[in-house]
Parts: C-alpha cells; structure tokens; sequence
C-alpha cells in the first residue's frame, strides 16, 4: 500500500509538473481579438458615427513624409470631434510606394504608383484619403512671405515657402507649399535665430540673408532689422527667492510704434551680483533666476541693438532655505478665553518656519506630546495626550491653566520645540 | 485550440498514471461575468465536465461550455460560443456533513460572438488565459455517486478584459 501511494504521488506530481510547463509554455495572448473588442465599445461608448483622414498636401515627394490625422466624427457631426490619429488602425494601399506608421505618419519611399490611399479603421468605420506620389524635379524655391523690416529684439516673424516642380509642356503648373520642408537658414545669428519651420526672432538690428534651401534648390530674402525699440520693462513674480529656487522674469518692450511684445527670450539677462542671483541666457531658461546665497541682486534686461536700450532694474532679496524652527498652538495665539458650557475644545499645534509662515498641522502627530505646564488659578482644566484626541481640553470649574506642547522628532533631527498658551475658563 | 488539443492528449496521457481509476461527469449552468473595460455583459452558459482522479483528492477534468444567452451593453451584443479548458481539480477531505472545498487551477479558452449595432463586426474573436476558481461541493443525501456543487472561476483576466462564471452544478461520481 505504501510503495502504490508513493508511485501515485510521483505519478501526480510528474503531470503536475508537465501540466505546469504546458501552461507556462502555452501563456501567451490575444490582444488583436482585444483590441477589436475594445474598439468596437469605444465606438459605441464615444458615439463616433464616421471617421475623417486628412493631411496639409495632397501631393508628396518622394523619401518625404507626410503627417495624416484621423478624426472621429461624434453623433453625426452634432459634437466636437475627436482627433484619434494614435487610436485608428493605419494602412497603405501600396507599402512599395509609401509606408504609414501607427502615428499616421507617411513615409514615401518610391514612385510605384502615381498615389497611395491611405486608410484608416477604427472597429468596423473606415476612411481614407489619396495622395498623389511625385518625383518630379524641384524647379526653384519662391519665398512667399518675407515680413521685413521687422523690429529688434522681437519674435513671432514668419516667413513662408512654395516650390514649383517641373511639369510636361501643357500640363498645368505644379506649385506646393514648402514652408515645412525646406531648411531656413539665417545669415548672420547673433541677429536673427530660426525656430520651427519659418518662425524666426531677432536679437540685434542689421541686415541679413535668410536662405530657404531643400536639395540642392535654395532661395534667399534680405531682412532688415529695424532699431525701433523705445524702451523695456521687466516684471517678476516675487521680489523675494530661495537659495537654490528659480525665479521667472518677464520683459516686455515697447516700440515706435506703441507696440508692445513679450521680448523675454529676445533680451540679454543681466545680474549684478551673478554669485546671488544668477540668471539664464540659454535658449531654453532666458530669464529664469536662481538664487545662489543670501543677499540682494538687481536684475535687469537689454536689448543687444545699436541704441541699447536697457531695462530697468528690480531688487531681489535671496533669502535662505526656511526651516522648521518651532512649534505653536492655534497659530500663535497668547490665550485663550471658553466657557464652561463649551468642554471640550479641541487645540491646533502646527510647525513654524524660520520665516515665520506656518507649516503642517501636527496636533495629533507622534512626535507631539501635550500637558498642563501650571494652573494659575482657579480649578485646573485637562488636556489629553491620547492619540486620536491630542490636544483636546475638558474643564468643568472656571480658573486658568496654562497648556504645553512639545514637539520633538529625532529622526528629522527637528525639535525639541515647544510652544504654551493660557486658557481662562469663566462661567456660563 | 492546439493548447486545449495538448491539453487533451495531456488528460488522456495523465489517465495512465491514475492510481485510482474513478471517473466523473459534471453538469453546470452558469451565469457568466464578462467586462470590456467598464462595460460589463452577463450571458448565461452552460458547461460539461469529465474528469479522473489522479489522486484521492486531486482531479484532472476537462471542460467544455456554451452560450445559453446573449447580452447588450451600449450597442454591444456578446454571446459566449465557446468556453472550453482544463483544470487541476484539489479537495479537501469529506466533512461529516458530506460537503468538500475544492480550488481549481487550469488553463481556459473562451471564443465570443460580438456584434456593434448589427455591423456583425468584429465577429468572433477568443481569447486563452489562466484560470482558477473554487466552490463548494455537498453530497446528495446518502448517495454514493451524487453530488451538487457551486462553483466560481476566472477564466480571462488581461488587456482590460475579463470572463468569470458563477456556477451551480451537478456531479456524477462512476
């Protein structure tokens, strides 16, 4: 009997074990059925009725991209719809000519076909749109909108770009935007900076050349910059900061022509007492402050043109690192007066800052104790150390008691603190 | 369906190493908690058993089970097709009264017919995850071979979906 249960259990064991690894081999998932499924709901839950796909061109180069966007059209149209270009399924009828990532963006890669459509499915509602595929040569680069002369230390130009690509005799013009495909280039930096695709600042006045280039195929504008800056005013948030917290500042310019413009990433950032507070003239942080020791600084701006103009100057304290320094009962309250009707009441002890603002509430906390420091008269009043009613007074007789509270917490290394009021109890 | 086919040939290969050779058939109506992210359908199922013990009180029992019902959730009709799986079954021992707990552990495949507003789309899709459960088992009265069970086991639980049945069943021990 023994020796039958022992090959029972290992016969057991051994399809337990090969029972487990099947599993284990076998786990795996279904998350296209999922997602079918889950679509379908979105569809139903979302009200969408239809989709939309749609891209800025109708005409591409080849080895360019395009960036397709679907829109989910809610209850027929009588909603706002809802772009769901990383929810839709993409595709493209001819993966030889252009591919299409799950983002809905693009890629043509040869001429296989004059165009590809690209569709896209959410559940069972689909859309699509055709887009012709071009090798034509690039003709020439027109600049379309030059914004000169702009003004010194000023953002928010633009300019814009066409190509027109060659054409059979008799086949009509064939002209697209190119504002997004073309490289600008600016002639001389330390004057003019390009952004994203055609949005240009100014930093000093002058003349220069932008150059919209795509292949070899280049175009060029002058740009003149006008001196036409009346003056700067800069703003912060705070006159007051941290040691080792940042500050914003803003400048604002006025021009000829009354105008004004935020020029905070135009102008030149200026400390007095840069081992203060110093501040940023990167691209990314212009006019971000940061305090660096306890002390005063100014900060100013200017604009880096031929009349310099400079802005004026604001006075920031840096201050240290506020840290906990004490501990007070209903904020720093000297006493307190209740009837004897009004038992029980409860106390507030919160933290204090070395700049005197209040920090948490710590009334119930582990590291707070409370106690009657002394009765002054009458008949003493109680207070609980209990945790759940810290720092709750019962009284029943008038007199007055003056209340402790301590506040140590080693692990923080803050404290002993303590902090006590007097509590006068008097008759209905 | 080749995990349940390895399943199955792995049930009749186990059968061979049974050292005890008692059989059992199982009946079960199930009402059947499914949920598509927050959406949740409840079709009613019915499922056969068949199981051998390997041990006294461990079994291996295959499963297979059927939609008696649909459910419409905003639009979403779903059916259960197809619940189908194999399970590990451990007792405990027989109290006085005749009842037993038992903890399955097994793998399951489920295939449901879903439909958006009558598109027919996406059709039928399935799924295959772990599953585990439990229940309750009592013996009918005196009976040597009758018991009826409750039951509940998850059998789907990924990529914002789930299945789960509550079922009350009737066991035949040969």
């Amino acid at each position: 009997m023994h020796s039958k249960f022992n090959q029972s259990s290992k016969n057991s064991l051994f399809v337990l074990t090969l029972f487990s690894l099947i599993l284990a081999l076998t786990a795996c998932g279904n998350t296209e059925d999922a997602q079918k499924v889950k679509d379908a709901l979105d569809v139903n839950t979302l009200d969408i009725t239809s989709l939309e796909v749609s891209s800025p061109r109708n005409i591409m180069e080849i080895t360019a991209t395009e960036q397709f966007t679907a829109m989910a059209i809610i209850a027929n149209g009588t909603k706002d719809p809802i772009n769901v270009s990383n929810r839709v399924k993409w595709s493209s009828s001819d993966t030889g000519s252009a591919t299409i990532n799950s983002s809905g963006l693009l890629t043509s890669k040869a001429l296989q076909t004059i165009s590809v459509t690209v569709s896209a499915q959410l559940a069972d509602l689909t859309a699509s749109k055709e887009i012709k595929l071009s090798n034509a040569p690039l003709e020439r680069i027109d600049i379309l909108t030059n914004p000169s002369p702009v003004s010194v230390c000023r953002g928010g130009y633009q300019f814009t770009a066409q190509g027109k690509y060659e054409t059979e005799i008799g086949e009509p013009e064939d002209i697209r935007p190119l504002t997004d495909l073309v490289t600008w280039a600016s002639g001389d930096q330390t004057l003019l900076k390009f952004g994203e695709t055609g949005a240009f600042s100014t930093y000093k006045d002058g003349t220069t050349t932008v150059t919209a280039a795509l292949n070899t195929i280049e175009a060029n504008a002058s740009v003149t910059i006008n001196d036409d800056i009346d003056s700067i005013a800069i703003t912060a948030g705070s006159d007051t900061v941290n040691v080792g917290s940042t500050l914003s500042f803003t400048a604002t310019g006025t021009y000829d022509d009354s105008s004004t413009a935020n020029i905070t990433k135009n102008v030149s950032w200026i400390s007095d007492t840069p081992g203060v507070l110093s501040i940023s003239n990167d691209t990314a942080s212009k006019g971000v402050a940061t305090g660096v020791s306890v002390e005063m600084a100014n900060i100013s701006a200017t604009c880096l043109s031929t009349k310099a103009i400079a802005s004026n100057e604001v006075l920031i304290s840096v201050k240290a690192v506020p840290v906990i320094s004490g501990v007070s009962i209903n904020e720093g309250t000297a006493s307190l007066e209740f009837k004897i009707a009004d038992s029980p009441e409860q106390l507030t002890a919160r933290l204090t800052k070395s700049d005197t603002s209040f920090d948490k509430v710590v009334t119930d906390d582990d590291n707070i104790s409370w106690s009657v420091k002394r009765t002054i008269s009458g008949t003493a009043l109680t207070v609980s150390d209990t945790t759940g009613s810290k720092g709750e007074i019962t009284f029943n007789a008038v007199g007055i008691t003056e209340i402790e509270v301590r506040y140590d917490d080693k692990d923080a290394n803050q404290g002993p603190f303590y902090d006590s009021i007097e509590v006068e109890i008097v008759a209905n | 369906m080749n995990k349940l086919l390895a399943f199955a040939l792995l049930s009749i290969f186990s059968a061979g190493f049974a050292s005890a050779t008692e059989l059992y058939g199982e009946i079960n109506t199930s009402y059947v908690f499914s949920k598509i992210g927050d959406e949740k359908f409840n079709p009613l199922a019915l499922e056969a058993r068949i199981g051998i013990y390997l041990e006294q009180q461990v079994g291996l029992e295959a499963y297979y089970g059927s939609g008696l019902s649909d459910d419409s959730q905003v639009g979403i009709d779903l059916s259960l097709t197809t619940l189908a799986g194999i399970n590990l079954r451990f007792e405990s021992p027989e109290t006085k009264d005749g009842m037993k707990i038992f903890v399955l552990l097994g793998y399951g495949m489920s295939e449901w017919d879903v439909d958006r507003s009558g598109t027919g789309e996406p059709g039928k899709v399935d799924f295959d995850d772990f599953s585990y459960g439990g229940g309750l088992e009592w013996r009918i009265g005196t009976s040597e071979n009758w018991f009826v069970n409750v039951r509940g086991q998850s059998f789907l639980n990924k990529d914002d979906l789930n299945l789960g049945t509550g079922s009350l069943g009737v066991r035949y021990a040969f």
